[in-house]
């Protein structure tokens, strides 16, 4: 993790937030309709989107739209038998169940910084939405200089994000078949290479 | 970064500062009522150990009376491990709305506002256009919210279309109702009883920590003569005296025969029959008929044994029988099967006598008293027809009765009028006529919970409107116009239960271990706002539900808060000296008031010559067997084509129905599908154990893993349901509830004409080839996880004085698994790492004459739950686990034996 640009950091900020969004909200249709109304400014952050809508009008839009929703629900909100559980215990607990120790591990390490996960999604605060949305904060701190927050972005790719969002991002990879959710795996897949 | 989009700060939406500590320092406790024989299911009471705010221990309550009055802190083999139900990560979060096409599964997250909006829409629109009755919903088993909420909704819209399975207990209730009234076979009083008869009933897997199977034994302990009537030597079996392995579908056969030798050889109770009985001339004369020598070749028991059996059951006083689902609610002639055993126990005098039939030993009345939930009975209409056949309300409205229309009033009904599942769904798909148009599916997934569910998913397609609410996605949801998510009774303080027993009365509430996940919510909290959405808001308390709760708590003077802050639940002791009425033996004044002429139908006068259930013929007097729609003996050239019989058994003590294959406790006990076969069996079709087999039927074909079984006849096969879900994080497939896949019920009949005229039951037996399965099989799923974290050292055995040793006592295991996965869970195990206990068998000799002997002992690992803080002279886990006391220290059991 040295030597990691404040650049590359703000990008992958940007990027936390804009995931954690997603994974937590499904809200498909605010990012495609941005998408669809300026596709060569998302040729980097949206690629495939971008291409498939460049010159898409309204109606391809909204089926864009809709398919992604489709799988969202599918594979983020256990709409099907081999839906993907975007949840650090899953990966990394001895029976990835819900609830595991390394929910507990995440909890501590919030409060070492002085925060605590919101109780308002009601989701386990070991939820891929919380850690990137924590990791956003991290990222841009670190690109501030901030030591504390360049240590413990360390401490939190190494002991948690790394050991289980590789995995979760090659799952998303093989299992999604939308323009909109194959990007978000790529763009998931660049926060972990800059960690 | 483009600047027409806006990045969302997720950081300062999902957290805030943290000023006191994250979680609760120190460990709580929680009450609840453990939910894994079904939801809002009240049967054992439960202490929920939560550390860091999570859920990590169970174990039963001592303070409520759990196992039959006999306390302790016992669970069965899921109760031990209910925290993975809570903490599943298939659990459904949001609403969905179907956007493709029935089956396609393409759904998009909706809330719940614009569900409700569209449910209460569509019961409106369906009440103008068809009629109330035109709503219907699926029942898979009694549990409160459907029989209470679920009740009440149905009489407020105005449908009596309580959809019942068709395939459990109502069915032989109703036969025991129509024969002996409200009087029972099996004893409460078992302790007295000098000879016990466990006939298709299975309690060492369906009742484990309920009482049934400790009473089974302490009284076989005590002397009483135990006999087993199943096709398969069960847990239960192998501890009886004598075992009859029935040839499934066959115990009316049985039956008869019994009666046959019990009234030829006048070994009947006179004076009971000249006093009590109505029809026994006629009874007596149709069972000259049905010697053992007639039943022994349709039941595979040889004649001896049904005579010699039959001479103790004429003679042995008392005399109790427990008769299950395996016999009165799955047989094509369910009813003439309980109807022998009523009859058997009757005219032998067992009725109503301590340690024969009922009887029970009074405990005190409840000194905790709670108002009951009002279902509205009254508001169901009476319709004109109702009126003219002198119906109760809501017949003419039922679109497939379950049983007879004339036959259903309050005096013999659950909770109210019941259709039938699988003919309700039929009518659907048969394009019949008044079908259900708005269907609601609460924890139950049609594709399994009934029979040939290619069929159901044609009804499912035909429905106009499919509303499916449940903990997990399960295969019906593909064809629902919304899936809505359930939490589980641990995310909610709505469940309360009483328990009164001789010490005294319990009164418990779940105690909320979570908020509910995501935007679940509970069974209770769903029926609330359908109604509201439906416009019945002044009949559901406004959606508040904690109303509906006070409402019923008021008579107790016990506050709802005040409940709900007890983490052990409030028991009340009964006053020292309070003396218990004497038990009310021989009360057949009002034992039989319920029956028309006050008398035990040997010929049943009630029933007979009146209508059956479909309106289509009318009902015999005398029981008549007919046996499996295919069997060796009715279907002898399908036999040659089919030479296997095939059944199942119903309940199992891995599954609830068909849940729970998707946790790995209880899918690692047994991974995959199996078929159990004589090794005889397996040898003669070449598969050996762990082979892949499919089983076809003249219906359907099924794929199973051989498990080669000692105990059970050659030439059968018996299976276990419910492998649809699959179970990632052991990386198993589910197996597919349709053709194909590994579900039983694609096998077996499904015609209305084999349906048990009176109580519509449907066989579970048909006759099967069977074919080795070669090549690679796909089991893998898409993922694996990474690697487990490393398995716990290996601890160091703690010394043990003499009177704390633990003693294993192999006349009461019945290889439940609850010590082992007990272990597992209160030490931290995986479900792939060993428990420091293990549990297995030892089978001795070949069918009939086997000895299966059971036995649970420790691994070197084992430290008596030192390393949890559990004393040197203190019972572990595993003992305090154990529902039999199998288990022991030695001072409580000094002929117990020391582990080798």
């Amino acid at each position: 993790m040295n030597n990691i640009s404040a650049e590359e950091l703000h990008a992958a900020a940007d990027a936390c937030g804009v995931l954690s969004q997603v994974f937590l909200a499904g809200n498909v249709d605010e990012y495609l309709t941005v998408v669809g109304a300026n596709p060569t400014g998302f040729t980097t952050l949206f690629p495939r989107c971008a291409q498939a809508l460049t010159g898409a009008d309204e109606e391809l839009v909204g089926g864009e739209i809709l398919q992604a929703q489709i799988e969202y629900a599918r594979l983020l909100c256990n709409g099907c038998a081999e839906a993907l559980h975007p949840f650090e215990s899953v990966y990394l607990g001895a029976d990835h169940l819900l609830m595991q120790e390394p929910r507990d591990q995440v909890v501590d390490l919030y409060a070492e910084y002085g925060f605590a996960a919101s109780t308002e999604p009601h989701l386990p605060e070991d939820h891929i939405s919380f850690e990137l949305a924590f990791l956003q904060l991290l990222a841009f701190r670190s690109a501030n200089g901030d030591p504390q927050a360049q240590a413990l972005m360390a401490r939190f790719a190494n002991e948690h994000l790394l050991r289980w969002l590789p995995a979760f991002c090659d799952d998303l990879k093989d299992a999604a078949e939308t323009n909109f959710w194959l990007d978000c795996a790529d763009m998931l897949r660049g926060v972990i290479r800059v960690l | 970064m483009s600047a027409t989009l806006s990045i969302p700060n997720m950081f300062q939406q999902l957290f805030v500062a943290a000023a006191t500590p994250s979680q609760p320092a120190e460990p709580t406790v929680k009450h609840a009522w453990c939910q894994m024989c079904g939801p809002a299911k009240t049967s054992c009471s439960t202490l929920c150990h939560l550390e860091k705010g999570r859920w990590v221990h169970v174990e039963g309550n001592p303070l409520a009376g759990n196992n039959g009055g006999r306390e302790g802190r016992s669970l069965c083999t899921k109760g031990a491990v209910a925290m993975q139900a809570l903490y599943n990560p298939n659990r459904l979060m949001y609403p969905l709305k179907r956007v493709g096409v029935k089956g396609e599964g393409a759904f998009v997250r909706c809330t719940w506002d614009e569900a409700l909006a569209a449910i209460g829409a569509k019961l409106r629109e369906t009440k103008a256009a068809y009629g109330p009755e035109s709503y219907g919903v699926l029942s898979p088993q009694a549990y409160p919210v459907l029989g209470q909420m679920g009740r009440r909704f149905l009489n407020v819209h105005g449908s009596p279309n309580y959809l019942h399975s068709g395939i459990c207990a109502l069915q032989r209730a109703a036969s025991r109702k129509a024969t002996i009234g409200i009087a029972q076979t099996e004893a409460a009083q078992m302790d007295k009883s000098r000879l016990i008869v466990n006939w298709g009933a299975n309690a060492e897997n369906s009742k484990i920590n309920q009482g049934g199977v400790s009473k089974m034994l302490a009284a076989k302990e005590n002397g009483a003569l135990l006999i087993d009537i199943r096709p398969m030597m069960d847990q239960m079996t192998a501890h009886a005296d004598i075992w009859l392995p029935v040839r499934p579908g066959t115990d009316t056969a049985l039956g008869l025969a019994f009666l046959h030798v019990i009234i030829g050889e006048d070994l009947y109770d006179h004076a009971f029959v000249e006093q009590w009985c109505e029809g026994f001339d006629q009874l007596a004369q149709h069972v000259k008929s049905f010697p053992p020598s007639w039943a022994a070749p349709i039941t595979g028991i040889p004649e001896e044994d049904i005579t010699r059996v039959a001479r103790l059951l004429g003679t042995t006083k008392p005399l109790s029988i427990t008769f299950g689902n395996g016999i009165g609610d799955q047989q094509s002639d369910g009813h003439a099967a309980v109807t022998c055993v009523c009859l058997i126990s009757a005219i032998t005098g067992n009725l109503g006598i301590a340690g024969g039939g009922g009887c029970p030993a009074p405990v005190g009345p409840p000194l905790i008293k709670t108002g009951k939930f009002d279902r509205l009975t009254e508001r169901l209409p009476r319709s004109a027809q109702d009126q003219a056949e002198g119906w109760a309300a809501g017949m003419s409205a039922l679109v497939a009765p379950e049983t007879p229309r004339w036959w259903q009033k309050p005096a013999v009904w659950e909770s109210g009028p019941n259709g039938a599942y699988f003919k309700t769904l039929m009518n659907i798909a048969e394009g019949g006529p008044r079908p259900i148009r708005f269907l609601l599916a609460q924890s139950t997934n049609p594709l399994s919970a009934t029979r040939q569910p290619k069929k159901v998913v044609e009804a499912l397609k035909r429905l106009e409107f499919f509303v499916v609410v449940d903990v997990c996605w399960n295969p019906s949801c593909a064809y629902a116009d919304f899936v809505l998510p359930a939490c589980t009774g641990y995310e909610t303080s709505q469940q309360f239960a009483v328990k009164n027993r001789a010490a005294g009365t319990f009164i418990g509430i779940n105690q909320k271990i979570h908020e509910p996940l995501a935007e679940s919510v509970s069974d209770w909290d769903f029926y609330l706002r359908m109604a509201c959405a439906a416009g019945y808001g002044d009949d559901f308390w406004q959606g508040d539900m904690d109303a509906c709760l006070r409402q019923q708590m008021e008579p107790s003077g016990i506050s709802l808060e005040q409940l709900r802050q007890a983490p052990q639940g409030i028991f009340v002791p009964r006053p020292e000296g309070a003396e218990a009425p004497a038990a009310k033996e021989r009360n057949y004044s009002q034992l039989f008031s319920l029956i028309p002429g006050n008398k035990v139908q040997c010929a049943n006068s009630w029933l007979g010559g009146k209508p059956n259930a479909d309106g289509t013929g009318t009902l015999p007097h005398l029981p008549i067997y007919v046996g499996p729609p295919e069997s060796p003996t009715n279907t002898p050239e399908l036999a040659r084509d089919y030479p296997l019989i095939f059944s199942d058994v119903h309940a199992y003590r891995l599954c609830n129905h068909g849940y729970y294959a998707d946790l790995p406790a209880l899918r690692a006990k047994q991974p995959r599908p199996w078929v159990r076969m004589n090794p005889a069996t397996a040898a003669a079709y070449g598969v050996a154990k762990g082979d892949w087999v499919e089983v076809e039927s003249p219906h359907g074909r099924a794929r199973f893993v051989v498990a080669p079984f000692e105990g059970m006849a050659p030439g059968l096969l018996m299976a276990r349901r419910g492998w649809w879900q699959s179970c990632q994080p052991l990386g198993l497939p589910g197996y597919g509830c349709l053709d194909g896949g590994s579900d039983p019920n694609v096998l077996y009949d499904s015609s209305a004409e084999h349906f048990n005229a009176f109580h519509s039951s449907m066989a579970k037996q048909t006759l099967v080839r069977m074919r080795k399965i070669t090549g690679p099989y796909p089991e893998a799923t898409a993922r694996t996880y990474p690697q487990p974290a490393a398995c716990k050292e290996a601890l160091a055995p703690a010394a043990t004085a003499e009177g704390t040793r633990i003693v294993f006592n192999p006349d009461r295991c019945i290889k439940c698994w609850a010590c082992e996965l007990a272990c597992k869970q209160w030490h931290g195990l995986s479900a792939t790492q060993p428990a420091h206990r293990r549990v297995f068998e030892r089978v001795q000799g070949t069918y009939p004459q086997l000895k299966r002997q059971f036995f649970s002992v420790p691994e070197a690992s084992c430290d008596r739950c030192a390393s949890l803080g559990v004393a040197a002279d203190a019972a572990p886990h595993c003992i305090t686990s154990c529902s039999t006391g199998a288990l022991r220290l030695a001072a409580q059991d000094p002929q117990g034996v020391t582990h080798e």
